[in-house]
């Protein structure tokens, strides 16, 4: 309500703030060009964008991180130069990283005063500031004792501490970067409460999130980016989530996946009753050779146990584990990769990928640690240049360092070193994780491709309509046991989320 | 508005240090000054009247004064996530320049003047060329000992009649170093804890790109601990030039890594952020405890090596931090 009035009567104003023909690049990378934005005053603004599209560019930009190339940012008409994020601070444009400004060793009161200490040219007293933290939380509900320790709050509450940094510094612009990204459901809910209240207070909000739904429950308006130039703005009433796709993808939701495998060839990889320590319920699963097979169920519920164990990182304890005719449960997990598992990990960055390495010593690892301890290293440039055509990685070539690639990129990486190393089936935890829809794209096709070669893959996600896309065929875990099997080409989410409930629940429901 | 539910006040001594902020910085020094208690009273059980002397004490306090002002001054570096192995050359410097033939009101500030420009050549050199601190420190030791040799090659010379007068003695009964460690010690825990570069230097130790976010100048600050650090060192060389009446450029060779120990045993994390000079202050009376009571046990002074080496390795792996990313 409160939303829609202040909406009407500001419609017609100037807008707050307005960022015209902004550019920046960094070396060759033009992350930002000609961007155009306006904020208006109690309105709740979406950026969206692929990843790499510029988004955190021009938050940062917006923000006193980094300094534009050209272009301008108008703040109530007056031209700002941000030298310092100080600078935008005291101008009130105040935002919430995705990884959250906050000092962990820090009390509360500490950090929402530092480096303000001084104000009109005095020293604000320990008690002072203790007194102005209390009204500032309290101005946000929120009930924390301001000499906690930041590190001790829950992420929800630091980020609360966070906008109330803002609150405090009598912002008038905030910018949240992928805010939720680190939220429980009933602490999103407090955000958007909040972020209401905001924006009610007559603040600009611009919101960045690749959660479509969040954007179409909080934002009054979209805009669109793509490649670091502006696409569109749009009313959020007057569009809805496929036409905000396409304008960030260039092309409707359902050309996202391949088509899936026509015929399947043998079994590839059997499981039989296996244990592990981990995973004390037996585990039975087959592999075809041509298929992807789908993990589907709530976060934690053995998901990650069951794909460690395969991988051999976990003892069995029990049971049999076939790869081709051959038994390898009692195999360490270098021996099973040797016999041709792959493994994809979850955490790319801390577990699946050497940062500071090129392309291709990251994607030699797997097949050098088949061989022997001080064997000669072999030659393997031609090998790795055609892995990276074959999956199109964005890179001059194989030497350059994988930290300078994009989420989708790094994941072909991985990908490249299992093709590398002739893996027959592929273990994928999470393979779109944090990476844009156009890299999502390109990692089901080399997926798919994958598997079109003979092999077989097998990979967890939390996102259901992936797992129905990409997949043959789906198993629903619960609580360690898999209690359910479906054909991804009539599975539908609800019923997915039916087997994955709880018992007790699903009865319930 | 939906409120998140309070965050529970956590009970118990225990989850008070990890829950508020101040208590969670300073969680080592309680632990330190606990163990100091613990060894006390095992020195009044085990070599009690020599040790409780009013001659022992005294010695220890003029023998612990350098280690004091250098541990404080290192404390800062360690703080802001630095650290600084050329403190040891700095002393040595400084009493090689304060021992050199020019007036005193000359060869004073030039001893002070030196060393801060060490301290910020080390802290441009970490801070915006990048170097490893170990490597910079390092380096910068390697120079600044060349240079405390090329002054002043062989011990000798004269040191100024002030320091010699401040340096030994003693006033209202108490030694002249005792003085020395209460005035070193009063300005370090006033800088972390009285002032804004205090927190500011928390902040930048525990991470320099979100402090500087929040609007820090934190490359000002890491720089300033190192120079910091050199002026307690010049100090501390000040001190032990007067107290030895003359100069000697190799004098304070040892004391380059025992600063590390008294900041670390006094629970100042290498990773920078947590600890404070209050916990140095029990970090180097244990060193200073330990040599003295080992001293007046009849043990090998050779031993002590050893102690002091398993202790650094005990109390680094019992401080360290147990959260990730805290």
């Amino acid at each position: 309500m409160q939303r829609g009035c202040v909406k009407d009567v500001m419609a017609a104003t100037a807008p707050l703030i307005e960022v015209e023909s902004l550019s920046k690049s960094f070396g060759a990378v033009r992350a930002l060009q000609d961007m155009a934005l306006a904020g208006y005053a109690g309105k709740v603004h979406a950026v969206m964008g692929e990843n790499g599209a510029g988004k955190s560019t021009l938050m940062k930009l917006l923000s006193g991180v980094f300094r534009p190339d050209s272009g301008s940012i108008r703040l109530r008409g007056a031209e700002m130069a941000f030298h310092h994020p100080r600078d935008a601070q005291k101008a009130g444009i105040s935002t919430i990283f995705q990884e959250f400004s906050l000092l962990p060793n820090l009390s509360v009161a500490e950090n929402l005063f530092l480096g303000r200490e001084r104000q009109d040219g005095r020293r604000l007293g320990a008690a002072e500031i203790r007194r102005r933290t209390r009204e500032a939380l309290a101005a946000l509900d929120l009930r924390i004792d301001p000499d906690w320790r930041v590190g001790s709050l829950s992420v929800g509450h630091q980020q609360m501490v966070e906008i109330a940094k803002g609150v405090l510094a009598d912002a008038s612009v905030f910018i949240f970067d992928e805010p939720t990204a680190a939220l429980a459901s009933h602490e999103v809910e407090t955000l958007f409460a909040l972020i209401r209240r905001l924006a009610g207070n007559g603040k600009v909000i611009f919101y960045i999130s690749h959660r479509l739904s969040e954007i179409f429950a909080i934002c009054d308006d979209i805009t669109i980016m793509k490649d670091g130039r502006f696409v569109r703005t749009v009313a959020t009433a007057e569009t809805d989530v496929d036409e905000v796709i396409q304008g960030m993808v260039g092309r409707p939701i359902e050309e996202l996946f391949e088509p899936r495998a026509e015929t399947l060839g043998p079994v590839l990889l059997k499981a039989e009753s296996l244990v592990g320590e981990e995973a004390p319920k037996p585990l039975s699963l087959e592999i075809r050779a041509g298929e992807i097979v789908g993990i589907a169920g709530l976060e934690g519920q053995g998901q990650q146990e069951l794909m460690r164990l395969i991988a051999g990182f976990a003892p069995a304890r029990g049971g049999a584990l076939t790869l081709a005719d051959r038994r390898i449960e009692g195999l360490s997990a270098r021996r099973r990769m040797a016999t041709g598992i792959g493994f994809v990990p979850e955490n790319r960055k801390d577990d699946g990928l050497f940062l500071s390495l090129d392309i291709g010593a990251n994607m030699a690892t797997a097949e050098i640690a088949r061989r022997r301890l001080f064997g000669w290293v072999p030659a393997m440039d031609a090998r790795t240049a055609e892995i990276m055509r074959q999956l199109a990685v964005k890179a001059p070539d194989a030497r350059t360092p994988v930290v300078d690639l994009s989420g989708g990129n790094q994941q072909k990486v991985v990908l490249g070193r299992w093709l590398m190393a002739g893996a027959r089936v592929l273990l994928c935890e999470e393979p779109t994780r944090g990476v844009d829809v156009g890299a999502k794209r390109e990692i089901y096709r080399q997926l798919r491709n994958f598997a079109g070669q003979g092999r077989g893959v097998l990979v967890t996600s939390r996102e259901l309509p992936e797992l129905i896309g990409l997949c043959d065929r789906l198993l629903v875990i619960r609580n360690g046991e898999l209690v359910a099997e479906t054909m991804a080409r009539e599975a539908t989410e609800d019923d997915l989320l039916r087997s994955a409930l709880p018992v007790v629940e699903s009865e319930a429901a | 508005m939906s409120a998140l539910p309070a965050e529970p006040r956590r009970a118990g001594l225990l989850a008070r240090f990890r829950q508020d902020a101040f208590w969670y910085r300073q969680r080592g020094a309680v632990l330190s000054f606990a163990v100091l208690a613990a060894m006390l009273a095992l020195a009044a059980a085990v070599v009690p009247g020599t040790f409780y002397s009013a001659t022992n004490l005294s010695n220890l306090a003029g023998q612990l004064a350098p280690l004091f002002l250098v541990s404080l001054g290192q404390t800062f570096v360690l703080l802001g996530a630095g650290f600084d192995l050329s403190v040891g050359a700095v002393i040595s410097l400084s009493s090689a320049i304060l021992t050199l033939d020019l007036a005193d009101p000359i060869k004073i500030p030039l001893a002070f003047a030196a060393a801060a420009t060490v301290g910020l050549v080390n802290g441009w050199g970490c801070v915006h060329l990048r170097v490893h601190p170990i490597i910079m420190t390092l380096a910068t030791s390697s120079i600044v000992q060349g240079l405390a040799l090329i002054l002043l090659p062989t011990p000798g010379g004269a040191a100024p009649g002030l320091l010699v007068q401040l340096a030994s003695g003693t006033f209202m009964g108490l030694p002249a170093g005792f003085y020395w460690i209460v005035a070193g010690t009063a300005a370090a825990i006033w800088l972390v804890h009285g002032t804004t570069y205090g927190v500011r230097l928390y902040a930048t130790g525990q991470n320099p790109q979100a402090a500087w976010m929040s609007g820090i100048e934190a490359p000002r600050i890491r720089i300033l601990t190192y120079v910091i650090s050199s002026l307690m060192a010049a100090l501390a060389g000040a001190y032990l030039t007067g107290r030895l009446a003359s100069g000697d450029p190799n004098v304070g060779s040892a004391l380059g890594l025992d600063s590390v120990l008294g900041a670390a045993l006094g629970g100042t994390l290498l990773s920078g952020g947590v600890g404070g000079p209050i916990g140095t202050i029990a970090g180097v009376l244990i060193i200073g405890v330990l040599n003295n009571g080992l001293n007046l046990a009849g043990v090998s002074p050779y031993y002590q090596f050893v102690v002091k080496g398993s202790m650094l390795v005990l109390a680094v792996s019992l401080f360290r931090r147990k959260e990730a990313g805290l």
